[in-house]
Formats: structure tokens, sequence, C-alpha cells
């Protein structure tokens, strides 16, 4: 239970990681409460992505644990954590759909592998999985024919087949149109409201996410810099915070990547 | 000198690191709980995929090298009046030695480098860890089917190699240079032998099956997530597999041979 009395799906407790001697994540600590949508917000490289991969047991902190449905991922053996997952659903940044299958067969996959149904109700629940996405006059198509937004619709329809208990999205929003970012924030909405999906959603689109969010935290450099709901993060006084929200150039975020003065790099040239 | 030093042994932890994480990995594919009725239809793909593709390169190859080596057999056995030895010389040079040898050359550069790719390309557009999200092991879906079907069809296209070569020699030997047609072919089967000759190629070639795959798989799975990482594995898978062959080409004729 999180304070205000949700039942939580993940707890991210204390979790480091580290690539190399880069430092992704630094001591964090989330709650994703049960049938909500949780935003996580930051400027790009800050480790949103890396968080996700940590929650579906693709990356081993170096420190603290994670917790889904009280299960500690980390301690699952790989055959639990391949079971674990059919709970989850991920939709990549890149799609990355199978590029030797089309878009019928790359939605038919998960039935495929883990369900013994017919092929006439396989049919028929790729269709209706396609018709949610737009995309069901699509099916016969190669994925190499398709556009990157329809791409990303697909991968959607795809993570959605098993209907996972928790969906993340890792920047739904980027490289789609107006009209499609419309439909899929609806989507995401409905998926939450009609079958009580607790959703992730990791992205730096403010706007979008201020929409959909039930709750935000604020990531930059690898920690949590703010939390809260809509209305919290809007009067935090925090100025990462307030930098990052009203896409301020100056402030306490940095934009150049650590190094030294300018003019050194000159002088030692010269 | 210290330096140096250093160095070497930091190239020694990679190389043991490597071969250690290789291991593991073909071990974790050969006895992963494999369900081999499901597995069947992908690994008749793969086996479309490595071993029918492969054919035009290794019929075309075979029959021009069984017809030089007729072509330069003849030539230095008329020197000795004995061109009546043709058909044997023809059928243990390839059967022993070039069949398996060459097949496994071309098998590296041709279905070895493809199937690198193939995994590389699927780890750098996120194919693999997408697989593992879904919850399917793509040691399971992805490895076993393209490890089998590479260990299978090595030594068939061996064989076909073998049978096609003799043929060339058969061509260049007896219907152009007129070497007697019973004498080549009865010399033949009086030298060649089944266990030591003809098996002996299909061990051979079962082996640089197992080596040539190991490696292509293993170097595709690992691939750099990076625009030349593909290249760069595509390459070593080449490179390592070519070596290979020619290195146990070596130690398994030795073992073979025993006697010395």
């Amino acid at each position: 239970m999180d304070d205000n009395g949700h039942k939580t799906c993940i707890s991210v407790d204390g979790v480091s990681y580290s690539w190399f001697d880069k430092q992704i994540c630094n001591n964090i600590s989330l709650k994703i409460p049960k049938g909500k949508i949780t935003v996580i917000m930051g400027p790009s490289g800050t480790g949103k992505t890396t968080v996700l991969r940590l929650i579906g047991g693709q990356l081993y902190p170096a420190k603290g644990r994670i917790l889904f449905n009280d299960v500690d991922i980390h301690k699952l053996s790989y055959k639990e954590l391949l079971k674990i997952r059919e709970e989850m659903g991920l939709l990549f940044q890149s799609a990355a759909l199978f590029s030797n299958i089309s878009v019928f067969d790359n939605v038919a996959f998960p039935y495929r592998e883990h369900t013994n149904m017919s092929k006439e109700m396989i049919y028929h629940l790729v269709n209706m999985k396609l018709e949610v996405v737009g995309l069901r006059g699509a099916r016969d198509l190669m994925p190499n024919e398709l556009s990157g937004g329809m791409a990303r619709r697909i991968a959607i329809a795809r993570a959605l087949a098993l209907d996972p208990s928790l969906m993340m999205f890792d920047e739904p929003f980027v490289g789609q149109d107006p009209i499609t970012v419309g439909i899929l924030i609806k989507l995401m909405e409905q998926l939450n409201k009609i079958l009580g999906m607790t959703i992730i959603i990791v992205s730096h689109d403010v706007e979008e996410c201020f929409k959909l969010a039930d709750y935000l935290y604020i990531m930059s450099g690898g920690k949590i810099l703010g939390e809260g709901t809509v209305q919290d993060i809007q009067g935090s006084k925090n100025g990462h915070v307030q930098q990052f929200i009203n896409g301020k150039p100056d402030g306490a975020i940095p934009f150049h990547y650590t190094a030294q003065p300018f003019s050194e790099d000159i002088l030692n040239v010269c | 000198m210290f330096v140096k030093l250093q160095m070497f042994g930091h190239t020694c932890i990679l190389v043991c690191s490597m071969l250690g994480r290789s291991c593991v990995f073909i071990a974790r594919t050969f006895f992963h709980p494999t369900k081999f009725r499901r597995i069947f239809p992908l690994f008749i793909d793969e086996v479309y995929h490595l071993g029918v593709l492969s054919l035009p390169i290794i019929l075309l190859s075979s029959l021009f090298i069984g017809m030089v080596l007729g072509l330069q057999g003849y030539n230095t056995l008329n020197k000795f009046g004995s061109t009546a030895q043709l058909g044997q010389l023809v059928a243990l040079s390839i059967v022993r030695e070039l069949g398996p040898v060459i097949t496994g050359l071309l098998f590296a550069g041709r279905a070895g480098s493809s199937l690198t790719a193939e995994i590389g390309l699927m780890q750098t557009t996120e194919q693999i860890s997408s697989m593992e999200m879904i919850g399917v092991d793509p040691h399971w879906r992805v490895v076993a089917p393209r490890l089998y079907a590479g260990i299978f069809c090595m030594p068939l296209l061996s064989i076909i190699f073998c049978a096609l070569a003799i043929f060339g020699g058969y061509l260049v030997g007896v219907k152009w240079l007129n070497v007697d047609s019973g004498i080549f072919w009865s010399n033949m089967r009086d030298s060649v032998d089944f266990n030591v000759d003809i098996l002996g190629g299909i061990i051979k070639s079962f082996t640089f099956g197992i080596v040539i795959t190991w490696i292509a798989v293993f170097q595709g799975y690992n691939t750099q997530h990076t625009p030349d990482g593909v290249s760069i594995a595509t390459t070593k898978t080449v490179v390592y597999s070519s070596l290979m062959v020619l290195i146990l080409d070596f130690v398994l004729t030795a073992v073979m041979i025993g006697d010395w």
C-alpha cells in the first residue's frame, strides 16, 4: 500500500545501476500504484528507459530491489522471470517488431508461444487488437513497409496481446502525428479505466503526460528530483522541476555534458 | 615493459572470459528443455536458409574444384605414366581433405556470416529484448533452431560437395583426357575405405558444422549495439570460423592417422 491507500504494483527501493564507470541510476525509489497511470519524466539520457529495463528484469541493479506484485524480480530464476513477464507489456522506443514476419504474425506471436488457441481464435484476437490501434487493414504488410508511427502502434497491439496487468510505454509519443498522439492518449486512458491496467509512461513530452498522469516522477542525472500529482509538480518550488516542465534553457539542469572549460580546450590545442 | 605485460594480461583475461561466455552460451542452448515438436518448423526454415540456399555456391565450387584436381592430377601422373591412378587421387584428396575443408570455408562465408548478421540485427533493433519481454527465451526461439540446422546441414553439404567434385574429376579425366572409365572407377573403389576415408570426412564436416554455427550464433548474439557492430561481428565470424576449420582439420587429421 502507498501513502494514499492504493495497492502497490511496482516498488523500486533504493536502486542504483551503473554502466561501466557511469552511474545511470543513483539510489532511486518509486512506488507505482496498481490501476493508475504513472509517468516518469525527465530530460534525455537521465536513466528513464533504464528504470523500465530494470523493472522488466532485463538489467540487474548494483544495489536495491524491485518488487512486482510483492515478488523480487531479480531473485527469480530465468524461467520464472519469463513467466512473470507474461504479466508485463513493454513498448520499446524503436517498436522492435520482428522484421522477418508480417504484422499479423507479429501480433499473433505471443498467442502462439504462450497459448494453445486454435488458428481461428488467434485470427479473431489479432484482428481485435489491430482494430484497437486502427491498423487491421495493415495486417498483411511486412514491418519494413510501415511508417515509424504505424510500427509503434503495431508494437502496442503486440504488447497488449496477452492483456498484461502492467503496461510500460517508452517514449510513446515520439515521432507520432497529432492525430495518433490523441488516439494513443485515448487508448491509454481506456486501458487504464476499463481494464484497470497499471500503466507506466516514460516520456519527456510535458503537455501529453500532464493530460494522462495520475502521479508523476521527475528524473534528472539518475535521481528523482520531484514527485506528486500534476498539481503538485506544477506548484513545485524545486528549480530543476520548474526548469524542466517550463522548458527553460538556463537553470539547474545543465544543457552541456560535463566537460572542462571551453577556454582550456582552445588553449590546450594552441 | 610493465605496461606491455599488463596489456598482455588484460588481453588473456578478455579471451578467457569470451571463451567462458561462449561455452555457457552453447551449453544454455544445448541443455535447454527444447520442445522438439514446436522447434521443428523453425528448424526446417533454417535448414532451407542455411542449407538449401548454400547449395548453388557449393555445387558450382565443387564441380570446378573437382575439374581442376582432375586436370592437375592428370598432368602430374602423366609424367610418370600412371594416369590410371587419377580416380584414386581425386577421390582421396576430396573425401579426406578438400571436401570437408572447402565446404567448411564456404559455409562459414555464406551461412555463418548471414547467421551472424541476422541475429546481430535482431539485437541492435531490440527484437531479442522484445522477445524476452514477451516471455519467450531467445535461446530456444532464435539460437537453437539455427544451431541445430547448421550442424545438420554441414555434413550433408560436404557429402554433396564430394560427390560433385568427384564427378568433375571424372568429366575432365575420362570424358576429356580419355582415361579409361573402368580403371578410373575401379581404382577409386579399391582405394577409398568407407570407415577410414568417408566416415573420417563426415566426422570432420560434422565438427566444422558445430564450430562454425557456434561461432556465428555467439558473435551475432553478442553484437555491439552500434551501427558498425553487425559488420564487426560478421567479419569476426568469417575470420574465426575459417581459422578454426583449418586448425581443427590438422588436429582431426592427426588424430585419425594416429600411428605416428
